[in-house]
């Protein structure tokens, strides 16, 4: 699957999300399919910047060590994301781990940033 | 002749004169002896009931001081009260948690749990917070509780020693006029001056004793008027911790009486979901039937136009009757042969209708066992309802076939629609009932808070006045102990000899732990006196082991010479057995017998004189260290009592002072207890480096006094082994003729000897160390009841609610910034913090979809300069 592919998907993705409110405007709360797209996202991410990553080593020829570890890093605690099915109850756990994941991926982006000159 | 016989009656009437006049100064002496006795009589007697006076003054003092102690054992029983009422607290907050958990699972609803779960944490930091301010108020009150129980304490044996002071010296300077009197009576020549100084001294007395008891008067009227204040400010501590154990009790009652209704009305609306659902199965079954009727009744009319048909052409043609019978037998083979399948295909469709259910029925039993949760029960709710507007149209398409079924239509719709009209109305009606209850408990929460606050003013308001009190009182103190410093600091520096500034040093050092309770930053001067300690401690042990090692070897010299000696005297014995015949031994006798005796009183001498010596130098440093002592105590009473006269002064005028203008008096009293703090820290520094240097002085001295003990033992072993050499020269004449003479001393007499003398020396020895380790002892164990006192009050529970304090500060901090938005981790904690945890809210999510939102445009970017 090709860059542009899985930035259609992220795209995709992104108008699923929905946002919630303490107010009486719906929808109300946070349910499973929320959780659900999240973890979707932060695979189709991961995988969109690894993409991009290998993408500018075969450009350039030259790796960088810390978008490595941090690309190594949000796999390892993508291992931990759960998909929350009907009807169960969404931990406090399935929260963190999405923000546990996305913080490396940011971290990585902006080093690829920075190397492009972004 | 005649001048011999003119002369002597002259000089018998000089020698009269002379009588009369030795007589009547006799008379004279006699009187002022005897007014002199009954005037120190009077003074003794005087000076007795002014004894007795301070005797029944200071019981006073220590009774009511009991009555403090009573009072601080009530306080006690008062804190197990208050750690009873923190467990309430726990109790409420393991209840909160429940009803919270008991929504989360019923409910489901993230609002709602929002709410709640803010109502109920705002209630759990109320109740921390109420828990922790009559702590906190209790804390402060034991330890100032502590600071005034031991003051008067203090201040009652600082007097309790003047008054020793005052009533010795009268007796001392009695007893030195007595001396005097009795002097001047054997020289005749007292008189006035005497008097003059009896009434000196009974005017000293008298002074002593009234300053005494002013003092007394002073200090009984201060802890009076502390002890009033502290027991009004504990009484209203008590009446505001009954009052806060009181309310939180009432609002987790309210708390209890709303988590019941909430459960009761989700209990209802579970069982109202339930027949909801039961109702929606019978009306699917309803329906099924229609359908099936439905096609039954098509297939049927099917037929029955067929059978018009022929039956039309039967009455319009009229013939064919046969076979138009055969073809209606035929038809009515066909019709029945067409109804058998139909029947059966119906009866399949029922057949699998009813499966079709059963199956359905299992499922949604499953269904149902597997959510539980009412957020599902609600879907399903909804999706029956879906499925009940695509059969409310089917039905209306009904309608146009046939009217039979409108009655059946009509029914279980309606039935429905009222259903979920009810369910509907339960809903509301619930969440309405919720929304109450959260709204009073919010009320009753925010009523009890303001309360509790209001309530905590007021002690603050008390906790102000008694620090005020105490302040006051802390003053006076440190007052006194500037003056006491600034003399001490006199005294030390008058002293040059560096054993007299080493003991003064140490004298120092107690009075600076005694003082150190006005100290409100104790930990610093802890440490340091903690090094100091500890470093005294490494010292002690360190000249003990040197001083033991010295005596060990002491020990064990003599005793090793005396068993060689022995030795040497069984060799000796056997050898000259051999050589000498006892008719030899007749001549020599009494040089041998005179030998020995000698030898042994030489060696006695000889052995006695280092000891003696090492024994006049032990006793004679004793006796410096002694005297020091004494002079140094005696010029602290001096100056005490020069100090206590100026803190009554200061004291009754600070009183005044505080009484005209309290707040400014309080505020120029805080400043001037700040000077007094930072000048006794001054102070205290000082006098941490004099006793460091003291130590040191001090371990030269003890290893000077090891150094003498070993040199003096040196000569004490050379003379020993002289004794050794007489010993094995007279040995066989001190064995084979102390049968015979009347010889008495012995070997075991001598051994005898030698124990007494050691016994001295150790004993002397083990009275330096006493001696010396004295004021030691006495820091150390000041500095352990110090400790003991103001550690003992509030630990247990502090300790508990900080830690709570902290672990929520930490873990309400943790979060990330990615794309420069903030978004938090909701944090989770072991079960026994159950009623901490936390929950998403909705920021929470939301953040997390703009930083989606950012991270996919930074993927862009990146993508297109890749060339993506």
């Amino acid at each position: 699957m090709s860059v542009s592919e899985l930035i259609m998907e992220l795209e995709m993705l992104i108008e699923k999300m929905e946002y919630v409110s303490n107010y009486p405007t719906p929808p109300y709360y946070v349910l499973a399919r929320h959780v659900n797209i999240f973890v979707d996202y932060c695979e189709k991410a991961l995988t969109t910047l690894e993409a991009l990553y290998e993408k500018y080593v075969s450009q350039t020829g030259r790796r960088i060590e810390k978008v490595e570890e941090m690309i190594k890093m949000a796999s390892a605690r993508l291992t931990l994301a759960r998909r929350v099915k009907y009807g169960d109850v969404a931990y406090s756990s399935d929260h963190n781990v999405i923000i546990d994941v996305l913080k490396p991926i940011d971290v990585a982006l902006r080093e690829l940033e920075k190397a492009l000159g972004i | 002749m005649s001048f011999t016989s003119s002369f002597i009656p002259l000089q018998s009437s000089l020698k009269s004169a002379v009588r009369r006049i030795y007589l009547r100064v006799l008379t004279d002496v006699a009187k002022t002896v005897d007014y002199t006795v009954k005037f120190e009589l009077k003074s003794v007697r005087d000076t007795a009931k002014a004894q007795e006076y301070i005797r029944r003054a200071v019981m006073k003092r220590l009774a009511d001081d009991m009555k403090a102690l009573d009072y601080i054992a009530s306080k006690t029983y008062f804190i197990r009260r208050l750690v009873d009422g923190i467990e309430v607290f726990d109790y409420i907050a393991t209840r909160t948690a429940f009803y919270r958990s008991a929504f989360d699972s019923f409910i489901g609803e993230h609002e709602l749990k929002s709410v709640r779960a803010r109502a109920i944490i705002d209630t759990v930091k109320a109740a921390d917070y109420t828990r922790r301010k009559p702590l906190k108020v209790v804390r402060d009150t034991g330890r100032a509780g502590d600071y005034t129980r031991k003051t008067p304490l203090k201040l009652i044996v600082d007097q309790s020693k003047v008054a020793d002071y005052t009533r010795k010296t009268p007796y001392k300077s009695i007893l030195d006029t007595v001396k005097n009197i009795d002097w001047h009576t054997r020289t005749a020549k007292f008189n006035i001056p005497i008097l003059d100084v009896c009434e000196a001294v009974d005017y000293m007395c008298r002074l002593s004793f009234k300053r005494f008891i002013d003092t007394c008067r002073a200090l009984d009227y201060t802890r009076t008027l502390t002890y009033k204040r502290l027991i009004d400010t504990c009484r209203a501590i008590d009446y505001t911790k009954k009052m806060s154990v009181k309310r939180l009790l009432d609002m987790s009652r309210a708390v209890e009486y709303v988590g019941k209704i909430a459960v009761k009305s989700i209990l209802d609306s579970g069982e109202t979901f339930d027949f909801i659902g039961w109702k929606a199965h019978y009306h699917k079954i309803l329906v099924d039937s229609v359908e099936a009727f439905d096609y039954i009744a098509t297939r049927t009319m099917f037929y029955k136009s067929i059978l018009d048909g022929f039956i039309g052409e039967h009455e319009v043609k009229g013939v064919r009757v046969k076979a138009i019978a055969d073809v209606m037998r035929v038809g009515d083979y066909t019709c029945k042969a067409a109804l058998k399948p139909i029947l059966e295909t119906v009866g399949a469709v029922d057949y699998s209708r009813l499966e079709a259910l059963k199956h359905l029925e299992e499922v949604c039993r499953a269904t149902d066992y597997a959510s539980k949760t009412s957020i599902k029960q609600l879907l399903d709710s909804a999706n029956v309802t879906d499925w009940y507007t695509r059969t409310v149209k089917f039905i209306v398409g009904l309608m146009d076939v046939s009217v039979t079924y409108d009655y059946v239509r009509r029914m279980p719709s309606k039935h429905l629609h009222d259903v979920y009209l009810g369910a509907d109305y339960t809903r509301i009606q619930t969440c309405k009932k919720l929304i109450d209850a959260i709204i009073g408990v919010d009320y009753t929460r925010r009523a009890t808070a303001k309360r509790l606050l209001d309530e905590c003013r007021g002690v603050d308001m008390s906790k102000i006045w008694m620090y005020k009190s105490l302040l006051d009182l802390a003053v006076g103190v440190d007052y006194t102990a500037r003056y006491t410093c600034k003399a001490l600091i006199d005294v030390a520096e008058a002293f040059d000899f560096i054993k007299l500034v080493a003991s003064f040093v140490r004298s120092v050092a107690d009075w600076l732990v005694g003082e150190h309770v006005v100290e409100r930053t104790p930990s610093l001067r802890l440490m340091d006196s903690t090094r100091t300690l500890d470093y005294t401690r490494r010292y002690i042990d360190k000249q003990f082991i040197e001083q033991i090692s010295s005596v060990d070897y002491a020990r064990k010299i003599p005793l090793k010479r005396l068993a060689d000696s022995v030795k040497s005297l069984d060799w000796h014995a056997v050898f000259t057995g051999r050589m000498v015949t006892l008719t030899d031994f007749a001549k020599p006798y009494d040089y041998v017998r005179r030998t020995p005796v000698k030898s042994l009183v030489d060696w006695v001498v000889g052995e006695h004189v280092p000891v003696r010596g090492v024994d006049k130098r032990l006793i004679d440093e004793v006796y410096g260290v002694d005297y020091t002592c004494r002079a140094v105590v005696k010029r602290l009473v001096d100056e005490a009592s020069i100090v206590d006269f100026s803190r009554i002064r200061v004291l009754k005028l600070l009183l005044d002072s505080a009484r005209v203008h309290e707040l400014r008096a309080v505020r120029e009293l805080g400043k001037f207890l700040l000077d007094q703090l930072r000048a006794l820290d001054y102070v205290e520094r000082i006098r941490l480096k004099e006793i460091f240097e003291a130590l040191k002085v001090n371990e030269m001295f003890a290893k000077d006094v090891a150094k003498r003990v070993l040199e003096a033992l040196t000569p004490a072993d050379y003379l020993r082994k002289t004794f050794e050499k007489s010993i094995i020269a007279d040995a066989e004449a001190w064995d084979r003729y102390s049968k015979v003479t009347s010889y008495h001393v012995s070997l075991h007499e001598v051994v005898e000897a030698y124990d007494v003398m050691k016994k001295d020396i150790l004993k002397v020895y083990r009275d330096y160390v006493v001696v010396r380790d004295a004021p030691y002892r006495r820091l150390i164990l000041s500095f352990i009841d110090r400790l003991v006192d103001e550690g003992g009050v509030a630990k247990i529970p502090s300790i508990r609610l900080r830690d709570k304090a902290v672990l929520r500060e930490i873990v309400s901090k943790v979060g990330f910034t990615v794309r420069d938005i903030y978004v938090r981790r909701a944090y989770t904690l072991p079960r026994e913090f159950k009623a901490l945890w936390d929950i998403i809210m909705a920021e929470d999510h939301n953040a997390k979809i703009d930083i989606a939102k950012a991270l996919l445009n930074a993927l862009k970017k990146v993508a297109e300069k890749l060339g993506e």
